[in-house]
């Protein structure tokens, strides 16, 4: 492989890496987001942001290192997106800042409850925004040398709601396993049960979208159809196992594999997706090689951001250890707010 | 007053504008680097934005000059062994 495509290669693997550690990590304090919409009192809510108060500011930085790799190494990939999707990332961008100062300014305010429902409204949101956008990317949309061409509203679609409607769900049900990992008691019975109707709207889900995504989408309909079918046998493979280590687990009241089981079934379907859409980035004219950067670019980002990668990768687990174990309700009470 | 932040808006302000009509100077035109998005999702942004931040700048004022008013509480006990970094358990 010469210098230009291992280039190319190399960064499709760093964006790669950084939008899967966003959804499943970012993934999962969204779903707590969306759960806490559903949970009975205040201090239940307080006690579910508490146990992500430590995590999810850093889990939204691979979201900010996605956005630079597009926008250093793939120029086009990054206007087309943006312009294509313009509304639904708009409006993830303000559920994002709306859940993100819940945290804060929920500490000092008198009224928690306000504050409170902004982070679930902010988390819903931002997952239904993020559905849209794996519907719309799945569906593909007509781009002129990184221009959008269209109406503006093709991430708006019958398709687009059901993927929504899936994230939504799969969030939901990685937060489920997360608060199974975090809280003991009542809580954490009301986990295992919500999971385990979310584990199955999940599936269910999941599986109409990949019966429907052939039919609208005739490139991945031949990916899947053509002579190399090991990369979606072997994604497959996993995400089935996936699936069946998740509901083992729910039906054992397993504490671990709720949570890991679940981040096993997003990164698998996840590089399915991925693998199904190659060579392009935005179907059907965008393309990842047609779309790189020139190689001194790359060159130079990867001399900065190379080393980076593995202290954020080190810092961001070293979090995880650092704030592990059950959450405890009064350490996390008001006086840190000064 | 906070003069400081003014200083460092308005800085940025001058410079934003003295660089018109370039977006990158002597290389990039504004007018080239504009998206070609409709007008109508451009403002349905720019007028969610201008919305959010006031509310968002009215409430950071408010808190602000509660927490200012109050003061650091001075009688505070050094936290407690932290007890999530013994219990392994994830």
């Amino acid at each position: 492989m010469d210098i230009p495509n291992f280039l190319v290669a190399f960064w499709i693997g760093v964006a790669g890496l950084s939008l899967l550690l966003y959804v499943v990590l970012d993934g999962f304090d969204l779903g707590v987001g969306i759960l806490s919409l559903a949970a009975c009192d205040e201090d239940r809510r307080g006690l579910m942001m508490a146990s992500l108060s430590s995590v999810w500011d850093a889990n939204e930085t691979w979201l900010v290192l996605l956005g630079g790799v597009l926008f250093g190494a793939f120029p086009p990939v990054y206007a087309a997106l943006m312009q294509g999707l313009y509304i639904p990332v708009t409006v993830m961008l303000f559920a994002l800042i709306m859940r993100g100062v819940a945290f804060e300014f929920g500490h000092a305010s008198a009224r928690k409850c306000l504050w409170n429902l902004t982070f679930g409204v902010g988390s819903l949101g931002a997952a239904v925004s993020q559905g849209m956008i794996l519907g719309a990317l799945i569906q593909g949309w007509p781009t002129h040398a990184g221009n959008y061409l269209g109406n503006g509203w093709h991430w708006f679609t019958p398709f687009t709601l059901l993927t929504a409607l899936g994230v939504v769900l799969g969030y939901a049900l990685m937060g489920a396993g997360w608060l199974i990992l975090k809280s003991t008691g009542e809580m954490q019975d009301r986990a295992y049960r919500r999971g385990f109707w979310l584990l199955l709207g999940t599936l269910a889900t999941g599986v109409l979208v990949l019966a429907l995504t052939p039919l609208h989408n005739a490139h991945i309909a031949s990916r899947w159809t053509g002579s190399t079918s090991l990369p979606y046998a072997v994604a497959g493979s996993v995400a089935i196992f996936a699936a069946l280590l998740t509901l083992w687990a729910y039906l054992k009241r397993h504490e671990y594999w709720p949570f890991f089981g679940a981040l096993l079934l997003f990164a698998a379907s996840f590089i399915g997706l991925v693998v199904s859409l190659y060579p392009y980035a935005i179907i059907p004219a965008l393309t990842w090689s047609a779309s790189a950067a020139s190689s001194g670019t790359q060159l130079f980002m990867l001399v900065g951001i190379l080393p980076l990668i593995p202290i954020m990768l080190f810092y961001n687990g070293y979090q995880y250890l650092v704030f592990s174990g059950k959450v405890d309700g009064a350490a996390y009470s008001d006086d840190e707010a000064g | 007053m906070p003069l400081g932040y003014i200083a460092v808006e308005l800085g940025w302000a001058v410079r934003e504008v003295g660089r018109q009509p370039w977006l990158v100077y002597g290389l990039l035109r504004t007018s080239e680097g504009a998206s070609q998005l409709p007008a109508s999702s451009v403002i349905f942004s720019m007028a969610g934005y201008t919305l959010l931040y006031i509310v968002l700048a009215i409430a950071f004022f408010i808190f602000a000059r509660r927490w200012l008013h109050k003061g650091p509480d001075l009688m505070l006990e050094p936290p407690p062994t932290p007890h999530a970094w013994q219990d392994r358990r994830i």
